[in-house]
């Protein structure tokens, strides 16, 4: 953080007030507003404020628009109140006059107020305008008085994260009192704008005039965190007044001089006493906001440097600092519960909620759940369904269903080029609605080259039969039946390439058909010497070779199985988050998490679909692809 | 974190035989929560004796729209559901378990309201004075028959629902955050038909405002605040 405005008011009463880091110019009074007067106050002197005498002070910046922030902002402020005789808002600083110009439009400002329907508790609130010039009160924090009189440290912070979102919490001594998401992210600003303590101008005119003493009354540039804000605490009632009780415990023993520190003597005694705590907090600093979870922004920043992350222009505090500590948090080596807890953090979940995906290069879908839409590809021209854990493909009578007019009636799953091994059950119960010349079974697929290749169930003119179908660049040959008993029951097919471990994909495949079970009594059928290769989808399809389709189609399947043999699928893996859960994920976080963490030999990546989302058309429109998720 | 957030809501199961309505602990509760049990029922119908370790935070309404609140801390030994007994049913009662964290049941409940309303189809929402931004608003909308009930912008949906055992009524109700203090008015909810019935609101905070420690010192002079420049060097 860097300070931007820090009033001090130890001045002479016979100065003007200044700002101790120049990018104020000396603090004055104008029509409207009085000098307040120069009191006692904790830290040696401060400026008493009244209502009844329109105090007020204003000043134009130094240097050039030094105190113009329009992002975030943090206003610490030592103070009292005098709610007595005082009546409504009270602003403590606003930085500028709301005259109507731009350049004057408040870009943030602090106001008090004691609550009216609960006397004695008193709202804490920030205001600034938008774009407009429309003057946005916040929500406030709200605390009981300490009483008239009684000095308190109060810090207010805003962070921006986009125009529709600010973030603005409100302290009292060290404790968060109220955080708050606003929607006004419009922030407006003077570019010559003046700030004024303790009024509040607007239209050219003076109000809202404080009520109270300010003693010191710092701006920072940033959100400064609660941990520093407990640190600042901490150095102002514990480790100054600390050591000015440590220096005047050295003291000769029997001594009164150092007891009593309003003498000068005693007045030497706190002095040194107050720089040997002031020394003590900067190590206590040190020690406290030193590790990633309570660190402050630059001190983030040098973590992220030192873990190799890197933070988005919107990234708050908290994110980057979860950021850091699941990188941190990680475990080496590839183990579920430890990814999950490391992305926790970044996913704004409890461990177990993150789902881990990983894969086989085998594909099992018995469809008892339905359709998954983020595996299946659907091309169109059937009616595919699941209905007591079968699935259902139903062509209506009067559908063209042929081949060669570029009709695609398939559910597909991608596949890879290679050793495959592809598999389904076909029916029971639907040979008996089979039309003439109609097709059920297994369908190879290749885009690139539009080759096609069935094996299945064809009506061959009123006779099931067994048989295969191929098609080269889209232009399909007819339907060879084989000799081979079909039945009505439920049946299983499948196309094999050789699986052993070193396999040459050169079109060779073996079909299979059984009516006895998914993974007994096959037997190999005589197909063509050569059916294709490099397929890149597979899966179930229907077919006819009339157009229309004389009667509907009405099939059913189940067991799919698909094996890649060379497969890359087992080398993937997903950190998943559900999106419908509640939290603020940081998705960014999470995916640079996962590639830190994962092994080099695997691909992975945080994801919040289980589908390519690909809408933008320099991503090639690439949704109906399904990413492998499942 | 400074406020109460919600955890998790179950619906309550109405037993016109047993007279009872049964509020199940939800999922995701846990030590330390609170829970508010919301129990809307005909005046008619004299609750029973409030289960042990609930303590009864207020009653609001009157006649066939009364919503009694019990609250009580979630502990190791949570019964995975409580019953609400009732002396005579004559009407139907409904019911919701609200769970809560940051609070405490003594100060969870800090106001609460309620309005009725006659044949409209934009029930109003009963306004609630909350003294704190961040304090929570619970509202419930209990009506006679089955309209579809929508809730107003900036409500999160926590449950809404008909049920018929005796006579049908329909129950919904929303959370959101005050942002507001003193007295929160809000828009009103959407019925599919006009209804009759009553809304209520309640604010829910973690604890009444703090009292700051003060800066005390007989004798001034003291370092106060520190600006830093931390920039880096160019």
């Amino acid at each position: 953080m860097s300070g931007i405005v820090l009033l001090r008011f130890g001045e002479s009463g016979k100065l003007q007030p200044s700002d101790a880091l120049g990018n104020l110019d000396d603090m004055g009074t104008e029509p409207g507003i009085t000098a307040p007067a120069r009191v006692s106050a904790w830290t040696g002197f401060g400026r008493r404020f009244l209502q009844a005498s329109t105090n007020g002070l204003v000043a134009p910046d130094r240097s050039g628009n030094g105190t113009l922030l329009q992002r975030d902002v943090t206003i610490q402020v030592l103070l009292s109140l005098t709610l007595a005789g005082a009546s409504g808002a009270q602003t403590l600083i606003a930085r500028g006059l709301n005259d109507g110009t731009a350049a004057e439009r408040y870009a943030y400002g602090l106001e008090l107020q004691e609550q009216a329907n609960f006397p004695g508790f008193v709202e804490v609130r920030w205001f600034w305008q938008d774009e407009t010039g429309a003057v946005k009160t916040q929500a406030p924090g709200v605390f009981r008085s300490p009483g008239d009189g009684v000095e308190i440290m109060l810090t207010a912070t805003r962070r921006w994260e986009s125009t529709s979102r600010v973030v603005v919490r409100y302290y009292v001594a060290d404790e968060l009192i109220a955080e708050l998401v606003s929607p006004d992210g419009s922030l407006s600003g003077g570019t010559t704008g003046r700030t004024t303590i303790g009024a509040r101008k607007a239209a050219g005119a003076y109000g809202r005039y404080l009520n109270g003493v300010i003693d010191e009354l710092l701006v920072t540039d940033n959100e400064v965190s609660p941990e520093e804000i407990r640190h600042t605490w901490k150095r102002l009632t514990e480790y100054q007044p600390g050591g000015v009780e440590t220096f005047a415990a050295l003291t000769p023993p029997g001594s009164v001089w150092a007891q009593n520190l309003g003498n000068d003597i005693g007045k030497r005694v706190k002095i040194v006493g107050e720089l040997l705590g002031l020394a003590v907090a900067s190590a206590e600093e040190l020690r406290a906001l030193l590790l990633p979870d309570a660190a402050p922004l630059e001190l983030v920043e040098r973590w992220e440097n030192i873990c190799e992350l890197s933070a988005s222009p919107g990234d708050s505090l908290d994110v980057r600092r979860t950021r850091i500590l699941s990188y941190l948090a990680r475990d080496e080596g590839f183990q579920l519960a430890p990814l999950q807890i490391a992305l926790a953090g970044p996913m704004a979940l409890d461990p177990d909620r993150v789902q881990i995906l990983e894969f086989t290069n085998t594909i099992t879908d018995d469809f008892s759940t339905g359709i998954a839409a983020e595996r299946w590809f659907d091309g169109g021209g059937a009616i595919w369904s699941t209905s007591r854990g079968q699935l259902q493909a139903l062509a209506p009578a009067g559908a063209d269903l042929r081949v060669e007019s570029g009709a695609t009636p398939f559910l597909l799953v991608s596949a890879e080029p290679g050793r495959l091994y592809v598999s389904a059950r076909l029916g029971p119960g639907s040979l008996s609605t089979l039309p003439t010349d109609a097709f059920y079974g297994l369908v190879l697929h290749s885009r690139a080259t539009n080759d096609w290749a069935w094996f299945g169930i064809v009506n061959s003119g009123g006779v099931p039969a067994v048989a295969y179908r191929t098609a080269r660049a889209g232009s399909p040959g007819p339907f060879v039946t084989l000799d081979l008993p079909v039945t009505d029951g439920p049946s299983w097919i499948r196309i094999a390439t050789p699986q052993r471990a070193v396999s040459i994909d050169d079109g060779r495949f073996t079909l299979s058909y059984s009516t006895t079970g998914p993974t007994t009594g096959f037997v190999d059928v005589r197909g063509p010497s050569r059916l294709g290769s490099d397929w890149s989808w597979a899966g179930l399809a229907i077919t006819s070779l009339l157009s229309p389709v004389p009667s509907p189609i009405a099939v059913t399947f189940g067991d799919f199985v698909l094996h890649s043999g060379d497969s890359l699928r087992s080398y993937l893996w997903y950190a998943f988050r559900e999106m419908k859960l509640a939290g603020r994920p940081d998705l960014v976080g999470a995916d640079r998490l996962v590639k830190k963490i994962k092994p080099a030999y695997t691909y992975a990546a945080a994801i919040s679909s289980k589908s390519v989302l690909c809408d933008d058309a320099r991503d090639g429109l690439c949704d109906l692809g399904p990413m492998g998720a499942l | 974190m400074a406020g109460v957030s919600f955890v998790a809501s179950s619906r309550g199961t109405f037993n016109a035989v047993g007279k009872s309505v049964t509020l199940a602990l939800p999922a995701l509760v846990t030590r330390g929560d609170v829970l508010v049990a919301l129990l809307a029922h005909n005046a008619a119908d004299a609750p029973g004796a409030t289960p042990v370790g609930w303590t009864r935070a207020d009653g609001l309404g009157e006649g066939a729209d009364v919503l009694d609140i019990y609250v009580r801390m979630v502990d190791d030994n949570e019964p995975g559901a409580v019953a609400f007994s009732f002396a005579t049913i004559t009407s139907e009662c409904q019911g919701a378990l609200v769970a809560f964290r940051g609070s405490s049941p003594g100060a969870i409940r800090e106001a609460s309201a309620s309005t009725a309303f006659a044949a409209t189809a934009t029930p109003p929402t009963a306004s609630v004075t909350t003294q704190q931004a961040i304090n929570l608003v619970l509202s419930i909308w209990t009506c006679s028959g089955a309209p579809a009930l929508a809730l107003p912008a900036g409500f999160t949906a926590l449950d809404g629902f008909t049920t018929a055992i005796v006579a049908p009524r329909s129950m919904l109700i929303g959370i959101r955050i005050a942002g507001v203090t003193g007295p929160a008015v809000f828009p009103p909810a959407v019925a599919g038909t006009a209804t009759t019935g009553r809304s209520f609101s309640i604010a829910v905070r973690a604890r009444p405002p703090v009292l700051p420690a003060a800066l005390v010192d007989i004798v001034p002079g003291n370092i106060g605040l520190i600006a830093k420049d931390t920039r880096r060097a160019r």
